[in-house]
């Protein structure tokens, strides 16, 4: 009994858990940040320069604005990150996930969307009106990839559900099952343009360069992390990490999961290398290649081109492609 | 370890905040100059940011003019400790050819310490590097002055 | 956009354009570049011609008797106050100051600045003239002056 206990601390605080994620999370924004670098010609900072941004900014004073609700400002950073933690232990990554349910890719959603709250909620405690633009940005960002987001998981969801009774599954688990049942997800024709657009809300959803238009460091002053200084802000840049790792991971869950060679290891490096891939495609070229997008182009760009991929592929699986 | 582990991080990862105090614009360009292809600065850790919160090195550029005067101490003042001001260019030293003028209220000396500063008008973005990577040295022992004197005020304390 | 695309691939298979310069030696300038300005005391002259030109102010001189025959005059230029505007080099007669080409103008105090240079010269002989002659120059000083008032009154009388 008491070794379950110790096998869950184990699984939720160091494997898949907390210290794997956070690893994970570094190194793939370490990496990003390298070849970004390269693609531009330059050398680029170090892998390890997230963690030491981490730690760095964990060593500074922090300051709490006179006008900013104190116990909201510190207390949203941090719930942000433990939320994010919590989304990534429903992801399998390798192996099986630490917690699961019959509808987890809601409950991902939800969490999801909550630490994107949590940062409009930090910003609307600091009092600063320079926050106060970055959070009206942060949400309409938030209302134009949600909407292609949800219609490729439903596309998934209802592609991995056609064995099941009620056709539609949200569930990981399940999703898993049937792609080792049958092919991975993306090697549907059907869901090609369902990986596309998912490939374009990852950037989006992290708030990656071109579409980091909540925190356009030039324009508003970082925008909702203009007052956050000290550990606080370390918090988010290591959140800001960690969603790297659990965007990649949904991707490769949802598209190309299932696929088992029975040893774990050997699991887990494919995966991290389809993690690679998938942050190369979606967030490396878009940032080396394009200027930040203003606010309206990011909401037209996703309500039409994104959704209108999303959409096909969710009517192609629906008619039975 | 973990202290000593920040310490090292200190110098790894300086956020530069800049402030024209009245520049002509010329060290302004140098210093982004100082971010491209070719200088990279990136490479040490060096990032601007957009904020003062997030600073640790504030550069300084221009004569202090009477109209910036007032906002550049304003945004020095809410850097967090700890953090090293670096003065670019003739300008803020000594006011330059403006010495003298009524608009000037120099030198930067006068309204806060300065910790490393470069020459040259504007400076070669090499001697910017340069004043930078000592900006940082002196990032590190700075938090290690801070800690010592926390620890000494803790057992005073106790 | 896919040009750049195809651009951005490429770079990532190719050398950096980065100079790797603090690793490195700091690369030379370019010809007839003007950095630190460089003082040969044993040529200077004491002419003063480039604190006549000198726009910033940013040199000063200072003058002390050795003894009765000798003096010691020191020339101090300082670095944060020029402009690298290279007038005091082209009117130096005797080629005294030139522009180098070192750039690397960076330090954390006043003196590392300066550049300074002193040399030794002989006093300017003092005109010796006896009671009488200055009697008579004193008399012929004041009737001039006496003929000039009495010109401006009779100007003011028409």
């Amino acid at each position: 009994m008491s070794f379950d206990i110790l096998w869950f601390a184990f699984h939720i605080l160091i494997f898949p858990g907390l210290l794997f994620i956070v690893v994970m999370g570094v190194l793939l924004m370490g990496i990003n940040n390298k070849m970004v670098a390269r693609m531009q010609n330059r050398v680029g900072p170090p892998i390890l320069q997230p963690w030491y941004d981490f730690l760095k900014c964990c060593g500074k004073e922090t300051i709490i604005p006179r006008r900013a609700q104190k116990f909201v400002f510190i207390g949203a950073p941090i719930l942000g990150f433990a939320v994010l933690i919590t989304a990534a232990l429903f992801i399998p990554f390798g192996g099986s996930s630490v917690l699961s349910s019959t509808g987890d890719i809601v409950v991902i959603l939800y969490l999801l969307t909550f630490c994107s709250v949590m940062s409009i909620v930090g910003a609307a405690a600091s009092g600063s009106p320079y926050a106060g633009v970055g959070l009206s940005r942060e949400m309409v960002a938030m209302i134009a990839y949600e909407l292609p987001f949800v219609l490729v998981l439903l596309a998934v969801g209802k592609l991995a559900g056609s064995d099941s009774a009620q056709g539609v599954t949200f569930s990981l688990a399940t999703i898993t099952e049937w792609q080792t049942a049958h092919l991975p997800v993306i090697c549907h024709i059907s869901m090609i343009p369902a990986a596309i657009a998912m490939l374009f809300v990852i950037p989006c959803e992290i708030g990656m360069h071109p579409f980091d238009i909540a925190e356009a460091e030039t324009e508003l002053c970082e925008g909702t992390l203009t007052e956050y200084s000290g550990a606080p802000l370390g918090v988010y840049k290591l959140t800001h990490c960690v969603k790297v790792y659990v965007m990649t991971a949904l991707f490769t869950a949802l598209f190309m999961g299932g696929i088992t060679t029975g040893m774990v290891v050997v699991d887990v490096l494919i995966k991290i290398l389809v993690c690679l891939v998938v942050t190369f495609l979606s967030m490396t070229l878009p940032h080396a290649v394009c200027a930040r997008f203003k606010v309206e182009q990011v909401f037209k760009f996703y309500w039409t081109f994104v959704s209108a991929l999303a959409l096909i592929s969710l009517v192609l699986v629906w008619i039975g492609l | 370890m973990f202290q000593k582990m920040i310490d090292d991080s200190m110098k790894r990862s300086p956020w530069i905040f800049h402030i024209n105090a009245g520049s002509c614009n010329g060290c302004d360009i140098e210093l982004v100059s100082v971010l491209t292809p070719r200088y990279d600065a990136e490479r040490f850790g060096f990032r601007l940011t957009g904020s003062p919160r997030q600073a640790d090195i504030v550069v300084v550029s221009g004569p202090i003019t009477l109209q910036s005067r007032d906002r550049m101490i304003r945004t020095l003042a809410q850097v967090p400790e700890p953090f090293c001001v670096v003065s670019l260019g003739s300008c803020p030293r000594s006011g330059n050819v403006f010495k003298g003028s009524y608009a000037i209220d120099g030198p930067l000396e006068k309204w806060t310490h300065v910790d490393v500063s470069v020459g040259g008008c504007t400076p070669k973005p090499e001697a910017i590097i340069a004043a930078l990577a000592k900006a940082s040295a002196i990032l590190e022992e700075k938090r290690k002055a801070m800690r010592q004197a926390d620890k000494a005020d803790k057992e005073k304390r106790s | 956009m896919l040009p750049y695309v195809g651009r951005a691939l490429s770079n990532l298979f190719r050398k950096p354009a980065t100079e790797r310069f603090p690793k490195t030696d700091a690369p030379e300038p370019a010809k007839n570049y003007r950095g630190r300005l460089s003082y040969d005391p044993t040529k200077c002259i004491n002419c003063g011609q480039c604190i006549r030109v000198c726009a910033p102010q940013a040199m000063t001189r200072t003058i002390e008797d050795v003894d009765s025959e000798t003096q010691k005059i020191t020339f101090t230029f300082d670095m944060t106050s020029c402009t690298y505007c290279g007038l005091c080099a082209d009117f130096c007669s005797q080629h005294t100051i030139t522009m180098s080409n070192d750039y690397m103008i960076v330090g954390t105090k006043p003196e590392d600045f300066m550049v300074t240079g002193s040399f030794l010269k002989k006093k300017p002989v003092a005109p010796k003239f006896t009671p009488e002659q200055i009697a008579a120059m004193k008399a012929a000083a004041a009737k001039k002056k006496a003929e000039a008032d009495a010109a401006k009154a009779a100007k003011a009388g028409e």
